[in-house]
């Protein structure tokens, strides 16, 4: 059974597509037979971070409707190809995703053989958002270190284990994990952002990763490449390590320690 | 198992809850009007409540019709009426029955409607002594297993509720009874939910934005004493005042 994946968070802006972008690519490149299905009906974007916007023909409605196959509508990544793409529809009004529609979809995606199906939501709590989350076996609940963004993740934690199918059904409720984006160690050592401890004791789920604060991940979505394919950047070491852990393994959080320039570093500059 | 001589179905007795809507104008317009605003103070408080229509201080008869299905429209549910018998005739028509209500006091009705959007009003300790010495049945608390989110309400009907996980900032406990919570109390607590001035709110980490025990309330703005915040306490109703006081030691 493939393992569906929701990326949400309530809030705007936080970084879903982007994780959604890498967490799917970093999966493919463990060998993972993977697509990455844009929910953000009327405002994709999931093309655009994955540079491949021009190739959309068809989209998830098209296929939700009946107008073109699943083969005609995935993308294929241009870096990965064990990688699809489900492009969201651009003009399509967000009623056109039906809960039937999605399980189909779904079905026939497990049905080709995918082995994880990450879903990347819209912000906020409408159909999009309770269509992407409805299916989910697990969630990476992508927040940042600030107060609004942390009390919309906590009213999205609260609708997975209220209205998802794993609640309606009694099963084993959808694993949900906690991803930091957008960290800075140095504005949380001044006060100015919530720590990881604070954060981690108001949601109180799993921490799967910290990515830090980059302007790393500006660059790789305007040149519409998945951030987790930057060389020597620690956004893309970070995603890396995310991938690791979601599958199994133990490895130490990284950049979340800030380390007060010493005295050469401070005349000479760097970063 | 069923045995070979046993019918299909046994009658058993059963005492129903019902709210009891007290109706002071025959104007349906206006009825109408304040069960709206009667509604949208109360939130969902009352949502798919079994309603029994009191017109005894009607002269009148309002259009039963109109007000069965301004009430349906909120997701009540009209049992019945009571009413004086000459209002009976279109009341019957409407398709609703005569119920008997015991003890019809007004007074006590409009404290039991009471939804917590009329929190304001601090209800005093003489006020309702423990149930006229009728022997209330205990039903089982309402247990939540896992965190309570933002966004997210629990009510406990005419019982305790016990939380074993947080209630977190933006979510709201309610119950008739007390309310227990075995992690971290952020968000709202309502204990008493229906005038039990006994009733109290017990938690293993105190930091809550809202408590309330029988309508009267504190917002908490500021960070409690640091003998209470984040600490195991007790909140109880004295006179009233909401008391909070530790529990370790």
């Amino acid at each position: 059974m493939a393992r569906i994946v929701v990326v949400t968070s309530g809030k705007g802006g936080v970084g879903k597509t982007t994780t959604s972008a890498s967490f799917s690519s970093g999966l493919a490149m463990r060998g993972h037979k993977t697509v990455v299905i844009d929910f953000d009906v009327g405002l994709r974007n999931l093309d655009l971070v994955m540079g491949c916007e021009r190739r959309v023909v068809y989209d998830f409605v098209n296929v939700i409707q009946g107008d073109a196959s699943l083969n005609q509508a995935l993308i294929r990544d241009k870096q990965l190809e064990n990688l699809f793409i489900l492009p969201a529809s651009q003009t399509r009004d967000k009623d056109a995703l039906t809960r039937e529609g999605v399980e189909k979809v779904l079905t026939e995606l497990d049905e080709m053989g995918f082995e994880y199906i990450v879903c990347d939501s819209p912000a906020g709590i409408e159909t999009g958002a309770l269509m992407a989350a409805y299916f989910a076996d697990d969630a990476l609940v992508v927040t940042n270190p600030e107060v609004s963004s942390v009390r919309d993740s906590d009213r999205i934690l609260g609708i997975l284990s209220a209205k998802s199918r794993r609640a309606e059904q009694g099963e084993e409720p959808v694993k949900e994990y906690l991803l930091l984006t957008r960290y800075s160690p140095k504005r949380v050592a001044e006060g100015e952002m919530l720590s990881i401890k604070d954060i981690e004791d108001i949601l109180r789920i799993r921490l799967i990763g910290v990515t830090p604060e980059s302007e790393d991940v500006l660059q790789a979505s305007n040149q519409g490449i998945a951030a987790i394919h930057l060389r020597d950047s620690d956004v893309a070491q970070a995603y890396k390590d995310i991938v690791a852990r979601y599958l199994g393994e133990e490895i130490p959080l990284r950049f979340t320690e800030y380390a007060r320039p010493g005295l050469l570093k401070r005349m000479f500059g760097g970063k | 198992m069923k045995s070979k001589d046993s019918l299909a179905l046994d009658f058993k007795s059963a005492t129903l809850y019902a709210l009891r809507v007290v109706l002071h104008d025959s104007d349906t317009g206006a009825l109408c009007a304040a069960l709206d605003q009667r509604m949208r103070d109360a939130g969902s408080f009352f949502k798919d409540e079994p309603v029994v229509i009191d017109a005894h201080a009607l002269d009148t008869p309002p259009d039963w019709t109109a007000l069965m299905q301004a009430l349906r429209a909120h997701s009540l549910h009209p049992m019945g009426v009571t009413a004086a018998e000459t209002m009976m005739a279109a009341a019957r028509e409407a398709g609703l029955v005569s119920v008997e209500l015991s003890a019809s006091t007004p007074k006590a009705a409009v404290a039991e409607t009471m939804p917590p959007a009329d929190l304001a009003k601090p209800r005093t300790a003489a006020a309702p002594p423990p149930e006229d010495g009728r022997p209330a049945p205990a039903p089982a608390a309402l247990v939540v297993d896992g965190p309570l989110r933002s966004g997210q309400r629990v009510y406990a009907r005419a019982t305790d509720l016990i939380v074993i996980g947080m209630v977190s900032q933006g979510a709201e406990v309610i119950a008739d009874g007390n309310i227990h919570v075995y992690g971290p109390l952020r968000g709202k607590a309502m204990a008493g939910a229906r005038g039990n001035t006994a009733a109290r709110i017990l938690t293993t980490c105190l930091e809550p934005e809202l408590i309330a025990i029988a309508g009267v309330y504190r917002a908490l703005e500021a960070r409690l004493e640091p003998e209470l915040h984040r600490r195991p306490a007790l909140v109880q109703l004295e006179g009233d005042r909401l008391q909070l006081r530790a529990l370790d030691g």
